[in-house]
């Protein structure tokens, strides 16, 4: 069968021949000096010895229990979440299961003691909130899941601010300036969507004014522009984290992106729903917000979670302005003589990192997506 | 008796398009109009400026005492007094057919959750959809849909009911579901406004039938006076047309 296949897929006619075994060569070549390098000469011990400035970078170590019980509060809102969606549903949770594992048994040997405690204890709280959002049932666990999500990041929030900001780092502040700027963001491009649609002329060309400008020019120029700008319109002897100051600039840009996608959303309800709204006599913002904005909202939420994606992966630009992301932690380790010559290991696992992040991001929207689109038509 | 609904000398354009000309109109509480006339001969705009889906340029509307003008408190509280069919249904598809119901009330009369459930569930049954109310719309077949979309409009309790072509998008078994609805509602009284292609149905249930051609009322009568012996030579053509189908 095997046979078959082979020749009706790669061997049917001389040029594909030819083709397949110049591939498979080059294939063999690459791949046996990538694994031979692997497993021969890389010298990987600099990524367990490095791992706690990976994932958290200067954050002190006697206070790292507060990176867990923040990873753990995340945890239960994600948890939660994937329960009022997926439901008990067996090949989700063996999924999940099996992927925790991996993650739990790739992290061991690079952790302390306490800290397999610490992930240990976070990966069973992801399971623990998808049972109770799961047992909810679908209903109540949706009502409750924008509470839970917003007591979650702001008890996450709470709880990391321990420490100030300016020793977080690594993976952890990618994460912090991730989820923060995608969740500030939406709200921001919600309104810059429904004001560029908006009948009142002033709104409009601002809104259009604001999104065309901000995506008229490089993300780059909008981070160092908040970063100088945000200090301005604070009271002078009070000092900005320059956190808050990069995400700002995440935010100010990630908003006119948002905006464009909701837009698109908007415009694609048929205006028949409007006139069914109103002519129930729903008002104009009941309209929009029962009615109109759900429906965009599902039509774009994988544009939404792309655009989260992009500004996970584009947090990397951070390194400019001298916050120390995980990308700057490499740049760290790196220039420690110890380390010298490494870059390949260590921007190979860097790589890894936000591969696996942005991999689990994208199933997740795929999944969602075909979960909410049962009532579409 | 006072009529309910009032139009006079409307007048309306779609930009240079003369829709509706000099339109008279006046229908009393509990009366079935159905309105009939050539596609594009105005007839769903005249029914869409009752609950202003279609703003007029000249003339007047009153509709339960209140005129129809700029006022948005005004278009709304009509809004709420008129309940309106669509030819696509136009349930809200991220919703059960049950949330469908209960939104309107629950928003816009303010009704405690389950008040406006057993209601909404007393007039499912009424249509015998029941059994669908915790469905989407995508999965009904559409004279279930479009009876929802009926209920949807009853249950804010409404004095008068619009139906824009409420049939031309069914296939054609599930015509008479919808039509049997629409003939109990006639029977209990409600005042219906009926834009339709379904000539049985006007000489069933209709109180006063009117033609309509290129914006304006050519004939008005009772069902059997405008079937059987229509005046006006443009009537007779389109009848002829329609009824030796």
């Amino acid at each position: 069968m095997i046979w078959a296949w082979m020749r009706k897929n790669l061997f049917n006619g001389p040029g594909n021949t030819l083709l397949t075994l110049v591939t498979a060569y080059l294939l063999f070549v690459l791949g046996r000096s990538v694994l031979l390098w692997a497993f021969h000469e890389a010298r990987w011990e600099v990524v367990p010895n490095n791992f706690r400035l990976f994932m958290v970078g200067p954050y002190p170590p006697g206070e790292v229990w507060r990176v867990w019980v923040a990873l753990a509060v995340f945890l239960f809102a994600v948890g939660f979440s994937i329960g009022a969606v997926a439901g008990y549903a067996r090949r989700a949770l063996v999924l999940g299961a099996v992927l925790s594992l991996l993650v739990y048994a790739l992290a061991w040997p690079a952790l302390l003691p306490g800290s397999r405690i610490g992930l240990f204890a976070a990966l069973l709280v992801l399971f623990l909130a998808w049972l109770l959002g799961a047992g909810l049932g679908p209903r109540r666990a949706r009502r409750l899941g924008v509470w839970v999500w917003l007591l979650g990041l702001f008890v996450a929030l709470e709880v990391l601010a321990g420490v100030p900001s300016n020793r977080w780092g690594g993976l952890l502040l990618t994460v912090v300036a991730t989820i923060f700027a995608v969740v500030l963001a939406f709200p921001l491009g919600l309104l810059l969507a429904l004001g560029r649609t908006s009948r009142m002329p002033v709104i409009s060309l601002l809104s259009t004014l604001y999104i065309e400008l901000v995506r008229g020019v490089p993300l780059v120029t909008v981070l160092f522009l908040a970063w100088i700008m945000v200090p301005l319109f604070v009271p002078e002897n009070f000092r900005v984290p320059q956190l808050v100051r990069g995400i700002a600039g995440f935010v100010l840009f990630a908003a006119a992106y948002l905006a464009e996608y909701v837009r698109g959303g908007l415009q694609g309800v048929p205006k028949g729903q409007w006139e069914a709204a109103w002519a129930l006599g729903l008002s104009g913002f009941h309209t929009v917000v029962y009615v109109i904005l759900p429906q965009a909202i599902r039509a774009v939420i994988p544009a939404l979670i792309g655009q989260a994606i992009a500004i996970f992966k584009d947090t990397s630009l951070f390194i400019i302005i001298g916050i120390m992301d995980l990308l700057s932690m490499a740049q760290a380790v790196l220039s420690n003589p110890k380390y010298l010559g490494l870059e390949r290991e260590v921007y190979l696992f860097i790589m890894f990192i936000y591969f696996l992040g942005a991999a689990t991001l994208s199933y997740l929207s795929r999944r969602l997506e075909r979960a909410m689109g049962l009532g579409s038509r | 008796m006072e009529p309910i609904i009032r139009m006079e000398k409307v007048n309306k354009w779609f930009g240079d398009l003369h829709v509706l000309k000099d339109v008279d109109l006046a229908v009393k509480p509990g009366e079935v109009l159905v309105i009939i006339g050539p596609s594009g001969s105005g007839k769903s705009t005249l029914i869409r400026t009752i609950n202003r889906l279609e703003p007029i340029q000249k003339g007047r509307i009153v509709v339960d005492g209140v005129e129809l003008n700029e006022n948005v408190q005004n278009i709304e509280a009509i809004r709420r007094e008129v309940g309106m069919v669509f030819q696509q249904f136009n349930l809200f598809p991220h919703m059960t057919i049950l949330e469908n119901v209960i939104l309107a009330p629950t928003r816009v009369r303010k009704l405690p959750r389950e008040q406006a459930v057993q209601k909404a569930m007393e007039l499912l049954e009424r249509v015998g959809i029941a059994d669908q109310a915790h469905k989407y719309p995508a999965q009904l077949s559409g004279g279930q849909q479009q009876r929802a979309a009926i209920v949807r409009a009853l249950a804010m309790e409404p004095k008068i009911m619009l139906f824009d072509e409420p049939t031309s998008a069914l296939d054609p078994e599930m015509v008479g579901e919808v039509l049997d609805v629409m003939r109990e509602l006639a029977r209990s009284g409600m005042t219906m406004l009926v834009v339709t292609h379904e000539m049985g149905f006007a000489r069933d249930v209709a109180d006063r039938v009117i033609f309509m051609d290129e914006g304006r009322i050519v004939e008005e009568g009772e069902p059997e006076a405008i079937f059987s012996n229509p005046k006006h030579e443009r009537t007779k053509s389109f009848l002829a047309r329609i009824l030796h189908h």
